[in-house]
């Protein structure tokens, strides 16, 4: 079984603010992450494909597929404000952590067809300083 | 964590690492002969990065795993302060990477990020890195 990984960019904006709390049970949550405009990121997307190879093209899965699966994900959060924009963050806080569950459920679904491929791990760069995995 | 007080959680497990710097000098003896010239065995330094990996579940109500004002500040007072910018000589008694990762990872157990901390991973170089063992596997 070989793993093969692939990145993808994207920018968005979002607001770490839980409408429900008051201001300083926000301020006293998100810390320095707080901001009543809110902030955005460059992010890269890296998710890990691991399959067999297979003998007729010498892939585990062909790279412009996975490409089209990454960019069909990065076009729903790529110059957006998450927090209004974005369907699913309107209930759910758009985080490192949640931003990377919402690529991986959606990557995952994708590869459903192909049962001989196993999404190993999505990882989320926010900036070079943190990052976030997930497994599944 | 002031993060694990916020309500229910979810079911996800997530990691998340984040990135610090260290800046430390060190001279390695040559076990079998002090008198040995090495590159190693001259004082010298590095620019290190130290990762240290959280493994978590999602809060629900602020999407958190890491409160990462708290694991900064607890990292700044518990490692920075202690590793960067000393002679690590003065602190360890064989200075190489592996005994520094090592007591690193026993002073990250010792804090109060124990129940989530999973793993640190010290890049002394760009192609040099040493890791703590991992107990859990992802």
């Amino acid at each position: 079984m070989i793993t093969l990984s692939r990145k993808i960019h994207f920018s968005s904006g979002h607001k770490y603010h839980n409408p429900n709390w008051s201001d300083q049970k926000n301020k006293d949550t998100f810390g320095s992450s707080y901001s009543e405009h809110g902030h955005g990121h460059n992010y890269t997307l890296e998710a890990e494909v691991t399959g067999p190879i297979d003998a007729e093209t010498g892939m585990v899965m062909n790279l412009a597929d996975l490409d089209a699966i990454l960019t069909e994900v990065t076009d729903l959060l790529d110059h957006k404000f998450l927090n209004t924009d974005v369907e699913h963050f309107k209930s759910n806080m758009p985080t490192t952590e949640n931003i990377v569950k919402f690529c991986y459920d959606h990557i995952i679904n994708h590869l459903k067809n192909s049962p001989e491929l196993k999404l190993h791990k999505v990882r989320l760069y926010e900036s070079t300083d943190l990052w976030a995995d997930y497994y599944g | 964590m002031r993060a694990q007080t916020f309500g229910p959680i979810t079911m996800a497990n997530v990691y998340i690492t984040k990135r610090y710097s260290l800046y430390c000098s060190h001279l390695i003896m040559a076990c079998d002969n002090p008198n040995e010239k090495t590159k190693e065995t001259s004082f010298h330094g590095h620019s290190m990065d130290l990762l240290v990996t959280f493994k978590n579940s999602i809060h629900v109500e602020s999407g958190l795993s890491l409160d990462r004002d708290f694991a900064d500040k607890v990292i700044q007072d518990k490692i920075i302060r202690k590793y960067d910018r000393r002679n690590l000589n003065n602190i360890l008694e064989i200075p190489t990477g592996e005994n520094l990762i090592q007591s690193i990872h026993n002073d990250l157990q010792s804090t109060d990020l124990n129940s989530i901390y999973f793993q640190c991973q010290l890049k002394e170089t760009n192609k040099n890195t040493f890791s703590s063992e991992v107990n859990k596997t992802p």
